[in-house]
């Protein structure tokens, strides 16, 4: 079964929910927020650069100068424990042949979403 | 190699620039850069604030948000001795090191300037060349040399293409050249002494006010500043 039939496949399960409990817990972490906000604009990137965007995103821009360990420590994280997460969701796609990420087709509900959270994220943030 | 040829020549160091941002930013903009390459990369939304990843060849040294850019654009300029001159002033500065801007105002230029005195005052000895380009622009600083020469075993060198030397102050050696060289550049070379904290400088006035130039912490490139100043002033004997 593809990662997309499954999905269908859970949702139709739970009667046409255009939810599942999948996404949100997809959001609830921050970094993984940066991750989706940077593969709205960019639907293929490699898992080192996405490393680099989430850690200055996240860290950066609220004054502080991100150096090389946590940048490192941020990739580990993103490669062990949020992609999969995300890939779970049927968010994203791994390619660990390429060490790269790529976006999955998202529903309309879970773009709006995605967009919605950004807005409201990158506004908060803003002195 | 002499201070012409080593601006021309520029440090060896070849930085990459991201600027992540949003379509309206302007971030870096504006800061002419020699030998750094800057490329642009979309960050949602529009106005998105961002953050500049700084790379050397491939590797990955930081990302600085705007907030820390802005003192390198604006820095407080505050006395070598200053505690303000800690950690987070350093590591500005350690990150653009060695990169060529082509116009660079007299203030920035002197907040790389404080960087490397700073270093001077903290390690406390070895010698410490400076040249200016104006002799009212050493007069304006000459209090902080004689401090720095009074309360260190710095050995301080002054050079400078004036008529008459300044007033005489203990620790201070004055060098008089021509103003090919000296007199032309506005620069420093601090070796470190033995705390092996190198640091230097080198800049031109291109027109009133705005400057081509680089700073430095690499020894060797800190060497060949020395050994131009000591060349041409000699020369000039």
């Amino acid at each position: 079964m593809t990662r997309e039939n499954c999905r269908i496949a859970r949702r139709e399960g739970r009667g046409e929910d255009p939810w599942s409990s999948d996404f949100f817990r997809a959001l609830s972490d921050r970094y993984r927020r940066f991750a989706l906000y940077y593969l709205l604009e960019h639907d293929r990137v490699s898992i080192e650069e996405l490393a680099t965007v989430v850690a200055g995103w996240a860290h950066a821009t609220d004054g502080d100068v991100v150096g090389r360990e946590r940048r490192d420590r941020i990739h580990a994280s993103l490669l062990h424990r949020h992609l999969p997460e995300l890939e779970a969701a049927g968010l994203v796609a791994v390619d660990r042949g390429s060490d790269s990420v790529s976006r999955e087709r998202w529903s309309l509900p879970e773009r709006e979403t995605v967009e919605q959270s950004l807005e409201i994220e990158t506004d908060r943030e803003r002195p | 190699m002499s201070f012409r040829r080593l601006l021309e020549r520029g440090p060896s160091r070849r930085v990459h620039l991201t600027v992540y941002a949003g379509d309206e930013s302007d971030l870096l903009e504006g800061i002419d850069f020699r030998n750094a390459t800057v490329e642009r990369r979309r960050l949602p939304p529009d106005d998105a604030d961002g953050f500049v990843v700084v790379h050397d060849e491939d590797e990955f040294v930081a990302a600085v948000g705007p907030a820390e850019l802005a003192r390198l654009v604006e820095p407080a300029v505050h006395d070598p001795w200053s505690a303000a001159l800690g950690r987070e002033y350093r590591r500005l500065y350690e990150l653009f090191r060695g990169t060529v801007f082509e116009s660079l105002e007299r203030r920035q230029l002197l907040g790389a300037t404080r960087e490397v005195e700073h270093r001077a005052w903290t390690v406390g000895n070895g010698t410490l060349r400076v040249g200016f380009q104006r002799r009212a622009a050493f007069d304006d600083q000459l209090p902080v040399y004689a401090r720095l020469a009074a309360e260190t075993d710095l050995a301080v060198h002054v050079y400078g293409a004036w008529d008459r030397d300044p007033p005489a102050v203990d620790g201070l050696s004055y060098h008089r050249g021509n103003s090919d060289e000296i007199g032309s550049f506005w620069f420093l070379a601090f070796d470190g002494g033995d705390g092996e904290r190198a640091g230097g400088l080198l800049a031109e006035e291109r027109s009133p006010g705005t400057y081509a130039g680089f700073w430095t912490f690499d020894r060797t490139l800190v060497e060949e500043l020395s050994t131009a100043a000591v060349e041409a002033a000699s020369a000039a004997e």
